[in-house]
């Protein structure tokens, strides 16, 4: 005989209340966290703590400030020049506007200081055969005034590998703003490259070059009308043999660059140059393998930026203007796929560059941008899926002296 | 078709976007799976909720909420109280999610369903409603009620009966009867012994017994 509390607990234990249609809602305005994007959830502490990695290993004080406090080894510049040519003293301004020549140095064996530090200067590009040639402009400006000159060539010793002025001194503000401005825009970078990837995006649309038609219209018994079809080959009766498209994922772009900067005063500088972007998709079938369709892009931006701030090591940089792009190739395999017309873009961009010498540096640039709409981008990829997004460039930077 | 040479640069590229790929492979089959209303599985439903994936919180919820309202109902004083006890259960456990341990279909009812216990209970606690009075007097001798009888009640009549129980009687007759624990786990729980926790537990039953006396009394008066 069934024990009366038994069915209590039978009639109990899979009770169900009905709730509301917006209990959900309600719950989660009054008990649930406000939402916040996902990336930038990483981004806030990531930007945390890139800055704080910057601010270490900016804020090490550089191997020649250490040494600014102990005695300088190279009498300065106007001491060589006035104990060669008289033993009265002439004051360094007056002496210095007189200066036109100076004789290059006799051979590279000589010069052990430069070959490691190459100088602002630009008569250490002379050939080392070129004993006499008069170099103008030895001294060009007050930066250069105030380092110590190797006692056997006369030549300023720099350790400013920038072609900008350096912003960058004792005080630590400075030094603070270097750090901040630098992990702000590494970090941006670094998590951009690394956070966007993982947030490839999964699309709904699918592009005309791939929509075929449906399995109904191709199988007129078929169940699964209105499907997103593919072509994946010939049967051996010749006939074309479809397969279902699951999902499209596309994938964040993968860019690299050549780029010049061309100084046009202190602060200011006109960038251009080429970048390379390869655009990945990935085409989910039902049964035969995934398709991946690759999009190649050659673009060439005109941009105006200001130096944020300059150290001997790094630049950091900011500005805006515009991106050429053009669709150099595209495939995908099994699809007539077209290309796109040449685009244009609107770009704002941060940058951080290290300066490897004088005019050859390593750039890391987070960009945004905004493709001007036009109807000849026939291409389904991460672009036309986000008009406005967010990338990454790292290249190779020359540098032209101002 | 592809040629050989063709599949193996396929797949060199495939390493260009492979954080991707690995990732597509752990997570996003489940989320296609949810956004097409696909039926997935309670570990990966919970790990989905652990990365603070609202479709799979809301898909948890829509799963779990109503029965869940109903266990609360039974130890809070009615249904709204009861509905507020659900909701801090559900953003608890959404809090707690990391500490859930699958082990096997049901595991996460039973997980919720404990975590919704606890707290009716220090619920209870707190506004000091859980003092179970220790009674010298008999127990009433009332005869249990038939088995049919009980399963003719409606459920919402029912659900009042239990509702209508004291505190401490109504809260030890769910966790013994209906929730399955022993009497050792309720006295740990509620702080008492395991033979006041047995004698409580007679009494809900007789006070149980009476009310479904009484109410098929009343039942049979109308029909009279």
């Amino acid at each position: 005989m069934e024990d009366w509390i038994d069915i209590v607990k039978e009639r109990l234990q899979d009770a169900q209340e009905t709730l509301p249609p917006d209990d959900w809602e309600e719950f989660e305005a009054s008990s649930l966290p406000v939402r916040r994007p996902r990336a930038l959830l990483w981004l806030i502490p990531g930007l945390a703590v890139a800055a704080g990695l910057a601010a270490v290993l900016l804020l090490q004080k550089p191997e020649h400030l250490e040494n600014e406090s102990q005695p300088v080894l190279a009498p300065p510049v106007s001491q060589v020049l006035a104990d060669d040519v008289t033993e009265d003293a002439i004051p360094v301004a007056e002496l210095l506007s007189t200066i036109s020549v100076v004789r290059a140095p006799k051979n590279r064996e000589a010069q052990p200081v430069m070959d490691e530090a190459p100088a602002m200067n630009t008569n250490q590009a002379e050939p080392s055969g070129a004993m006499e040639t008069p170099v103008k402009q030895a001294i060009p400006d007050t930066a250069d005034r105030q380092h110590p000159a190797h006692p056997s060539t006369g030549s300023p010793v720099t350790p400013t590998e920038s072609p900008f002025i350096p912003l960058r001194g004792k005080d630590p503000q400075v030094n603070l703003k270097v750090a901040a401005a630098a992990g702000g825009i590494v970090g941006t970078g670094l998590l951009t490259a690394l956070i966007v990837p993982l947030t490839a995006g999964k699309s709904n649309t699918v592009p005309p070059y791939i929509r075929q038609g449906s399995l109904r219209e191709l199988l007129p018994n078929g169940h699964l009308g209105g499907d997103t079809v593919f072509p994946i080959g010939n049967d051996d009766t010749g006939q074309t043999r479809y397969d279902l498209l699951k999902e499209s994922t596309h994938y964040f772009p993968l860019q690299v660059g050549l780029s010049t900067r061309i100084p046009i005063s202190e602060q200011l500088s006109f960038t251009t140059g080429l970048t390379y972007s390869l655009y990945c998709s990935k085409y989910t079938m039902t049964v035969t393998r995934d398709k991946w369709q690759r999009v190649h892009y050659l673009g060439i931006p005109i941009r105006l930026d200001r130096t944020i701030v300059s150290t001997d090591r790094f630049d950091v940089y900011a500005g805006g203007g515009f991106l050429g792009d053009i669709c150099l190739k595209a495939t995908l395999p099994g699809a007539d796929i077209p290309t796109d017309r040449p685009s244009l873009s609107l770009i704002g961009a941060g940058g951080i560059q290290m300066n490897a010498t004088k005019r050859l540096g390593f750039y890391l640039e987070p960009e945004l941008s905004w493709r001007i709409p036009a109807r000849d981008y026939p291409l389904v990829t991460y672009r036309s899926e986000h008009p406005v997004m967010v990338s990454v460039t790292a290249g190779i930077r020359f540098n032209l002296v101002h | 078709m592809p040629s050989e040479t063709g599949r193996k640069w396929e797949r060199t590229e495939i390493v260009v976007p492979f954080l991707a790929v690995i990732r597509e492979n752990l997570r996003y089959k489940v989320e296609e799976k949810l956004k097409q209303g696909l039926n997935i599985g309670e570990k990966d439903l919970a790990a989905l909720c652990v990365k603070g994936d609202r479709s799979a919180m809301r898909e948890l919820y829509n799963r779990y909420a109503a029965r869940l309202s109903a266990l609360c109902s039974r130890y809070a004083n009615g249904a709204e109280e009861g509905k507020d006890l659900m909701h801090d259960t559900m953003a608890k456990a959404f809090r707690k999610m990391g500490q859930f341990r699958y082990r096997g279909d049901g595991s996460l009812y039973s997980w919720l369903s404990r975590m919704a216990v606890n707290l009716a209970i220090d619920r209870l606690r707190k506004e000091g409603r859980l003092g179970v009075p220790v009674s010298k007097e008999a127990i009433p001798d009332i005869p249990d009620p038939p088995a049919e009888e009980v399963r003719s009640i409606p459920l919402p009549d029912l659900q009042a009966m239990i509702a209508a129980l004291p505190d401490s009687k109504r809260v030890v007759f769910n966790m013994f009867c209906v929730d399955g624990f022993s009497h050792r786990e309720i006295a740990e729980k509620l702080g008492i012994t395991e033979k006041t926790s047995s004698s409580t537990l007679a009494r809900a039953k007789k006070t149980l017994s009476r009310m479904i006396e009484e109410y098929k009394d009343k039942q049979d008066g109308r029909l009279d």
